[in-house]
């Protein structure tokens, strides 16, 4: 399925994703682009398969598009992380061995089933992130929206967390990740830069991170090891792009 | 200002049956100006320590003291408020205004500082964090997160406290907003002999510019000393915190036989590996 998500505001924005696209998109726009995704403007035409976005069918565009949003991240639902994981699969209503047989095997890959029975509020940063993540993906939808939440996760989580992503992408979902922090963009298959309101820049990961002059000018930065190898290059030790520690030490000493 | 721990245990939720215990047995003091660093991985109970240094609540059991004050649930500490800046983790908690105007002045107009340098303080503090006065007319719930934390940040910065407390300022900004902060502290630091207190996560951003770490995990504190803690990667691999990127790079380069030295800012790296290329 080519063009799953197509997304259009005006003139100024454009872009379609295909399925099993994992998408970053930074600059400074991000929350006037999740305010279109959510409440849909006028001037703004959202497809998302061959369905349009539009105030009639909204309840049907929120099964398959989910949300994590910074801004939701201390409202809670229920008593107990079951109940506020549960909570989409309740009002969809989905039969009781369905839902326990969902919660059972997600919560294991989450490492999150020694808290199913604690309350929320109690639970730590990283282990939030981790439960909101968890009550989006388990109504299996296409389209999972994520808005600046990862960077609150622990080194150990954030691993685990781009892993679970890995393997929904591959199952032909598409990750949109609103995020400021570069270093999550080198996850992601494709960069888009939203700045002003319009696009800026659209491509492959490493050839929007080449840019250095566009994000240096919008105020972005780059990532740590990319960073680094564009130093290099600048002083002719290495001739291409290494993404690892190990590669990049191996080219300096071929 | 002293601010002196001594023995500090915290368990919130006594006697009922959400009771969690969030600091253990914690000792430490901070004398001189300077930056210092909590680093720790969630749940390892960083902010009940900010919580604890500015009276927001009180130990369970031992000792807090704050220069001449003493945390015991007493409410005579208004003088003390003017002297601690906390900024919290969801800058969002902190608005009540409606304008970003009326939420600086507030503190001036509590602390009562003269009226007639007001619009000259808000437009320094403002400037301080790198935004312009044409966000005074905002809503702050509105701004963008990275906004917010900078608003935030410049509503501490207005009353010029003497202790100034960073929750996880570092989450979800862009690296070029923290060299910009790296630069802040510094003035902060060595110009108007402030003590800054970071409670985060993110061994990278503290490798450059901190002082003094603390490592905690799980209610504890583990380890205290100076920067040169970060570059212990085991220690850190075991409470669940990844190693400084510079540091993680050099012990790389470093297994081919060399002897690379542990830099604080990525210009210095490159000039060492290009030293030790050629």
């Amino acid at each position: 399925m080519n063009d799953y998500f197509k997304y259009r505001y005006s003139t100024d924005i454009d872009f379609n994703l295909n399925v099993g696209t994992h998408l970053a998109i930074i600059g400074n726009s991000n929350d006037f682009f999740l305010d279109t995704l959510i409440n849909k403007n006028e001037k703004c035409n959202i497809f998302i398969g061959d369905k349009e976005y539009t105030p009639e069918n909204k309840y049907y565009i929120r099964k398959l598009m989910s949300f994590v949003l910074y801004k939701h991240l201390n409202i809670f639902v229920g008593e107990t992380v079951r109940d506020e994981i549960i909570f989409g699969l309740e009002s969809l209503a989905y039969t009781k061995d369905d839902i326990n047989e969902r919660v059972a095997s997600l919560s294991r890959r989450f490492k999150l089933d020694h808290l199913l029975e604690k309350d929320p509020n109690s639970l730590g940063a990283s282990d939030k992130v981790k439960m909101k993540l968890l009550s989006s993906l388990i109504i299996k939808p296409n389209v999972l929206v994520i808005d600046s939440v990862l960077c609150e996760l622990d080194y150990v989580d954030k691993l685990l967390v781009f892993d679970i992503l890995d393997e929904y992408v591959k199952n032909k979902g598409v990750v949109i990740n609103l995020t400021r922090d570069m270093e999550e963009t080198l996850e992601a298959d494709r960069i888009i830069i939203l700045y002003d309101n319009k696009l800026a820049c659209d491509g492959k990961t490493i050839s929007v991170l080449n840019e250095e002059k566009l994000l240096k000018r919008l105020g972005l930065g780059m990532p740590f090891i990319v960073e680094l190898n564009k130093y290099l290059m600048d002083y002719g030790m290495i001739d291409k792009y290494h993404l690892t520690n190990e590669k990049l030490v191996g080219a300096l000493w071929k | 200002m002293e601010i002196v721990f001594n023995k500090v245990s915290f368990v919130i939720n006594k006697n009922t049956p959400l009771e969690k215990t969030i600091l253990n047995d914690i000792s430490f003091s901070i004398i001189d100006e300077g930056i210092y660093s909590f680093i720790g991985a969630s749940n390892s109970g960083k902010t009940a320590i900010g919580d604890l240094i500015s009276f927001l609540s009180e130990p369970t059991k031992g000792q807090v003291k704050i220069g001449r004050y003493k945390n015991n649930g007493k409410k005579a500490i208004k003088s003390l408020r003017l002297q601690i800046g906390y900024v919290f983790k969801n800058p969002y908690d902190m608005f009540f205004n409606d304008t970003v105007e009326k939420e600086l002045s507030y503190a001036i107009d509590q602390f009562g500082y003269k009226q007639d340098s007001k619009d000259k303080r808000i437009l320094e503090s403002l400037k301080l964090v790198g935004l312009n006065e044409l966000y005074l007319d905002k809503n702050p719930m509105e701004l963008s997160l990275i906004e917010a934390k900078k608003i935030a940040l410049a509503c501490i910065l207005i009353y010029n406290p003497k202790v100034i407390i960073l929750d996880e300022i570092t989450n979800g900004i862009s690296s070029s907003d923290k060299a910009e902060l790296i630069r802040l502290f510094r003035i902060l630091k060595n110009k108007y002999r402030k003590i800054i207190i970071l409670l985060s996560k993110d061994t990278s951003f503290c490798y450059q510019i901190t002082d003094y770490v603390y490592l905690m995990s799980y209610t504890r504190l583990i380890k205290s000393g100076k920067r040169d803690l970060l570059e212990d990667v085991e220690t850190l691999n075991e409470i669940n915190l990844e190693p400084p990127k510079i540091v993680s790079f050099v012990n790389t380069y470093n297994k081919k036989g060399r002897e690379l030295n542990y830099y604080n800012n990525i210009l210095d790296l490159i000039k060492g590996v290009y030293r030790d290329v050629f």
